[in-house]
């Protein structure tokens, strides 16, 4: 009963912290407008919150920088278990177009590891809110109806990725390389 | 009845409370998982030491004594009528010897 508890209550209050890791802006802003009103991902419980220590997801935007990987790790480690982590934007996801520049090591799984992938330059709001309800569907399942509705009323394919998805993604990109 | 409301009666239960509350969240909480810098003080990622910030502390006597003279004033200002007068004093003393061990060096 105290499990059924403690998952509802996660599930139900997701707080959220915002890391820029090296990012241009871009799916910073769109993280503040999947936060307003017109997209209302606090309509999920979620909440911003300025310290890691109080969050429980990750929201990582940009690529990681050499100067920034220690910091990322520290941050990550400063947050309270069970944490999750969501790469935002295509530099969060693979640190493209900056990699492989001089002090660019990679997306933010290069660092820290990551739960959903968000890909879009900027990641658009409405797939940043999809990708939070996406990992809350690995809690809760009425999380997970709502987010198999939304993928029966139209295509999401490329919106988000799972890390087995991403993994899957990335080995076809190295062999249609060659 | 009046038991219940005395000060100890309060404090006891008040702190039963406190307790109750903490071990409820011990028992949510998953087990604390001490790795690398989790115990180190948050500074937006930055690998913070503690002689980093530097503490004045040549003020805090200063705002120790005015705490403890505000507190006495208030104490002695709703001090009722009825108030046994070597309880006051004894108060007043205890106060005194604060005072002065806070600047004995």
């Amino acid at each position: 009963m105290l499990d059924g508890l403690v998952k509802w209550a996660r599930a139900k209050s997701p707080w959220v912290c915002h890391l820029n890791c090296g990012s241009c802006n871009g799916c910073d802003i769109e993280i503040v407008a999947a936060l307003m009103p017109r997209f209302d991902l606090e309509r999920f419980g979620v909440l911003l919150e300025g310290s890691p220590r109080h969050a429980d997801v990750l929201l990582a935007t940009g690529p990681v920088t050499r100067q920034i990987k220690d910091r990322v790790i520290r941050i990550y480690e400063q947050m309270a278990d069970p944490k999750f982590v969501i790469a935002i934007g295509t530099c969060g996801v693979s640190g493209a177009p900056f990699y492989p520049g001089y002090n660019i090591l990679g997306g933010v799984d290069t660092a820290i590891p990551v739960d959903m992938y968000v890909p879009g330059c900027p990641a658009r709001p409405d797939a940043i809110s999809y990708g939070v309800l996406k990992l809350l569907a690995t809690l809760d399942p009425q999380a997970e109806k709502l987010v198999q509705e939304i993928e029966a009323r139209g295509d999401t394919r490329g919106l988000v990725y799972t890390p087995e998805q991403m993994a899957e993604q990335r080995e076809d990109t190295e062999a249609a390389r060659g | 009845m009046t038991v219940l409301y005395h000060p100890a009666t309060v404090f006891a239960l008040s702190l039963l409370c406190g307790w109750a509350v903490y071990l409820f969240g011990r028992a949510l909480a998953p087990a604390s998982r001490v790795i690398g810098g989790k115990l180190k003080t948050y500074a937006c990622g930055e690998n913070v030491e503690a002689d980093s910030f530097p503490t004045a502390y040549h003020l805090y006597h200063a705002a120790f004594i005015f705490t403890l003279l505000d507190v006495m004033a208030l104490v002695l200002g709703t001090v009722t009528g009825t108030a046994i007068v070597w309880m006051v004093a004894a108060y007043l003393l205890v106060g005194l010897v604060a005072i002065i061990i806070l600047f004995k060096d």
